[in-house]
């Protein structure tokens, strides 16, 4: 077994590495996209069970980004909703035999959290202007200005150590129960790992919702509640 | 620790276009769908709203017909029971007058039966006394009762106003004639005795015929041309008869 942070290459083009967190990345794209291509025509308004099921994942996290945000959940949804999926089924991913998690790779992880950094940053503009926005890092007194744009970048980074840590040390761990017992004494932790990939999940994108929340700034919810910007 | 900056950077745009994917073809539809599912339901609840509200309308006006029509009873049955009332005091007015008129009938029909009662036993009483006097009179010489009444006879002649006593003599004249009915045959005798008799209270000689007239029980009468002398039980019987009719003792006994 390598080493858990080493990225295994498995082509090149040209300059362009293509590693193995980035082939089970394709594999899980080309696999919702799948999905997604055979859901859509099938949605009824009547649904059938499955599509209750999934209408009931799509409108608990409507609930929970409305819940969290305080803010109507659509200009959300899709990016948040898209982030809990991939990194759910990424870190499910490991119960695939010879399969890594991507998430256990802190490319990935740093990905995700670039892309949530970015989307704070737009998301915060968008819904206070650009000016608006940049007074919020005074907030509450100006001295606080250098210490709102650390924490900027380290609740980023806080964002990618944790499902780096939690994901790369489940794997290792199976990876070193199954190369010193047998076959079947790694499950029980393997479905502590599965537990804790649905954990990191939500935690993951619950702090993504959070830290937009915060950006974007208090407002009335869609229903009308008053709230607070986490 | 190594950080493949192309990992980094192929991971990124993979979340990017898995952003877009998913979008379109999960969260998008799935999210248009309920939205959609909810405009139905809303619209079923608007429906079901709209209706209830007609259906209470509809309610409401029932029962404000209902109430209309319990006051349209009520109003009825206070009629109908004031004409029953009214029918009622007019048939028990007409019922009234009918008994008062079927008493008066009756009444009267029952005045009518006792004053025909009381003619029949008059008259059976009357025929009871005749026939008791004539019982009676058998007993008496025919000579003694013809004399008495002969006597009574004579004294009504005599008692009579001269302008009727001279209307019996002058039948003396040629060709009249006084009638003198008896209730039997006379003798010679008993009507010479008689025309003495007559002539002693007539004050004049008059020319008599006998003839005998059984209805007046006993007596005699003296017919003239426009005067009776009537001394008869006959006549004494029809007096009384006629007496008790007029006085109104009969309704009284």
């Amino acid at each position: 077994m390598g080493s858990p942070l080493a990225t295994k290459v498995v082509f090149t083009l040209g300059p362009v590495t293509v590693t193995e967190p980035v082939v089970v990345t394709w594999g899980l794209m080309v696999l919702l996209t799948l999905a997604g291509i055979l859901i859509r025509p099938r949605l009824s308004i009547i649904p059938s069970r499955s599509q209750a099921a999934l209408e009931a994942i799509v409108v608990a996290m409507q609930d929970l980004i409305r819940d969290t945000m305080r803010r109507s959940p659509e200009p959300y949804l899709t990016l948040l909703g898209t982030i809990f999926i991939f990194i759910l089924l990424a870190n499910w991913s490991s119960v695939v035999p010879g399969i890594e998690p991507p998430t256990a790779h802190i490319e990935t992880d740093a990905a995700l959290a670039v892309i949530v950094f970015v989307a704070v940053i737009y998301f915060g503009i968008r819904a206070r202007g650009l000016a608006a926005y940049l007074r919020t890092f005074a907030e509450p007194t100006l001295l606080m200005v250098p210490l709102n744009i650390i924490e900027t970048f380290t609740r980023t980074f806080s964002l990618i150590v944790r499902l780096f840590g939690n994901v790369m040390s489940g794997v290792f761990i199976v990876g070193i129960i199954l190369s010193l017992a047998g076959l079947l004494v790694p499950i029980p932790l393997m479905a502590l790992d599965l537990l804790t990939g649905a954990v990191q999940a939500y935690i993951f994108t619950v702090l993504a919702m959070v830290f937009i929340g915060g950006a974007v700034g208090e407002t009335r919810s869609a229903d009308g509640k008053q709230g607070d910007a986490a | 620790m190594h950080i493949d900056w192309w990992t980094l950077a192929l991971q990124t745009v993979n979340v990017l276009i898995l952003v877009w994917i998913l979008g379109r073809f999960f969260f998008r539809p799935v999210t248009a769908i309920v939205a959609k599912r909810q405009e139905a339901a809303k619209k079923l609840l608007s429906d079901a709203s709209s209706i209830r509200h007609q259906a209470e309308e509809a309610r409401s006006q029932a029962d404000k017909a209902r109430a209309e029509l319990d006051a349209q009873r009520l109003r009825f049955l206070d009629q109908s029971r004031q004409e029953a009332m009214a029918e009622k005091a007019r048939l028990l007015d007409e019922a009234s007058r009918d008994l008062a008129k079927m008493r008066e009938a009756a009444a009267a029909a029952a005045e009518r039966d006792r004053v025909a009662c009381d003619s029949a036993m008059m008259r059976h009483a009357g025929e009871l006394s005749l026939e008791i006097a004539r019982r009676l009179l058998s007993r008496v010489p025919p000579d003694m009762a013809l004399q008495t009444f002969a006597e009574e006879l004579c004294r009504e002649v005599r008692s009579l106003p001269d302008s009727s006593r001279a209307g019996l003599i002058s039948m003396s004249k040629p060709g009249g004639t006084i009638e003198v009915l008896t209730a039997t045959d006379l003798s010679d005798e008993q009507k010479q005795y008689l025309r003495r008799k007559l002539v002693e209270a007539l004050g004049a000689e008059v020319p008599m015929t006998f003839r005998r007239d059984e209805t007046l029980m006993v007596g005699l009468e003296l017919r003239g041309p426009t005067t009776v002398v009537r001394n008869s039980w006959r006549s004494d019987l029809e007096r009384i008869r006629e007496e008790l009719t007029d006085d109104g003792r009969l309704g009284k006994t």
